[in-house]
């Protein structure tokens, strides 16, 4: 069938193919994506409770520890936030809960929520609300940012003590890699006209 | 220059949400009931306001130290450009450049190309259009990206809290630069991209 619609970016009408699975459709005039196929809502799900179960150590295990002339210090995630509740600097800790650490959560909470129903074919009347939400927050979690500064912070501290990497990070980019695996796999349109994919 | 139907020139309005076409005179989306436009209502006067407070923020965030380092007793602060000397001196000239691109050269970026992304969409630059929409693409793509220094120093206060050893503290400039970084996201979100193509200045 085919569905109408216009170019979110320069307002080109352009037409597709609902439920198409094995095309992309491209703006003629900026060529940016109007359509693209999601993956089956299964395997959103999978990804997402993957993630899900891979984000609960990663908050209590340490990221990394530091040996400071026999002083050791190891720091989960959530110890680094709250350190700054301590400073008072708490604008900072609340961006930095927020971008890293909510926001994903959240993420993975409204996909899963707005996907178990349409998997076993229905729909909660509250979806669009959801997913309302949920493009706002895509822009606002950062867990990757947060990951690849872990990094630079490890280089930056070499010289103040002795640094090991914990058990922590590595989950960490397990939980990074399903949580983008689902987010990338996931398509908006499918919500909408979800009838093909019910199966 | 060929013609393209537009949701303009065919009198509909495409709902932001949920992609689907509605006709010109409706008010809310038929199929997810959120409000529809035309175009983002205030977009341009909204990304020129994020853009001016995003600049008013920028200097502080140069020029007060981003994080505070206590070292048996001896307080020293450190601003972004230190900070990234710091990096280039002691042979780490990649984290270095990493730290450049990231905390100097994209807000600038981002700043100018709104700039210009702007006067494209008010000067009818209609032939700009597409090569504007590639620019916003990529600023939109590297927004978030500028907040690693922010991180950076936030994981360093929360590792480094050794009493009267060594601590670290978060500067003025870490206030201010999370600010600017959050405004021009802001500026980017607010700004239609489709103005740039629009070939006839509406009215409010």
């Amino acid at each position: 069938m085919i569905y109408k619609s216009a170019c979110k970016e320069c307002g080109v009408i352009v037409e597709y193919e609902k439920n198409d699975l094995n095309h992309n459709y491209y703006c003629p005039r900026c060529r940016s994506v109007v359509y693209a196929p999601g993956e089956r809502f299964l395997y959103i799900i999978i990804m997402a409770l993957a993630a899900l179960v891979s984000y609960i150590p990663t908050l209590f295990l340490p990221v990394l520890t530091l040996d400071m002339a026999g002083r050791l210090q190891a720091s989960t995630l959530l110890d680094i936030v709250f350190t700054f509740y301590h400073d008072g600097n708490f604008i900072i800790g609340v961006l930095l809960f927020f971008t890293g650490i909510l926001a994903p959560l959240l993420m993975l909470g409204m996909l899963l929520f707005m996907l178990i129903p349409l998997h076993f074919g229905k729909s909660l009347s509250g979806t669009h609300h959801v997913y309302h939400t949920y493009s706002i927050l895509r822009h606002w979690a950062m867990a990757e940012v947060y990951m690849i500064s872990i990094l630079v912070a490890v280089i930056k501290l070499e010289n103040i003590g002795i640094l090991d990497i914990d058990a922590g990070f590595f989950i960490f980019i397990f939980f990074l890699i399903c949580f983008y695996i689902a987010v990338l796999w996931f398509n908006p349109d499918d919500i909408w006209h979800n009838d093909a994919l019910r199966n | 220059m060929m013609h393209y139907e537009t949701d303009l020139n065919t009198n509909t309005k495409l709902c932001l949400k949920c992609e689907c076409l509605n006709s010109a005179d409706a008010l809310t989306c038929k199929q997810c009931g959120y409000k529809v436009y035309l175009r983002r209502p205030y977009s341009i006067a909204l990304t020129l306001n994020y853009i001016v407070a995003a600049l008013l923020f920028l200097i502080p965030a140069n020029l007060l130290p981003m994080m505070i380092i206590t070292s048996v007793g001896v307080a020293e602060g450190s601003t972004i450009m230190e900070g990234i000397r710091y990096f280039i001196n002691y042979g780490e000239a990649s984290i270095g450049v990493i730290i450049f691109l990231a905390s100097i050269v994209i807000p600038i970026y981002k700043i100018s190309v709104l700039l210009f992304l702007i006067s494209i969409a008010h000067f009818k630059w209609n032939y700009l259009a597409v090569f504007g929409l590639k620019l916003y693409r990529t600023i939109r793509f590297i927004g978030k990206w500028s907040l690693l220094d922010i991180f950076v120093v936030a994981i360093m206060v929360g590792m480094v809290q050794f009493q009267t050893l060594a601590n670290v503290q978060a500067g003025g400039a870490s206030f201010a630069f999370s600010l600017v970084v959050i405004l021009t996201m802001l500026a980017t979100e607010s700004f239609d991209p489709r103005l740039m193509f629009d070939k006839e200045r509406r009215k409010r």
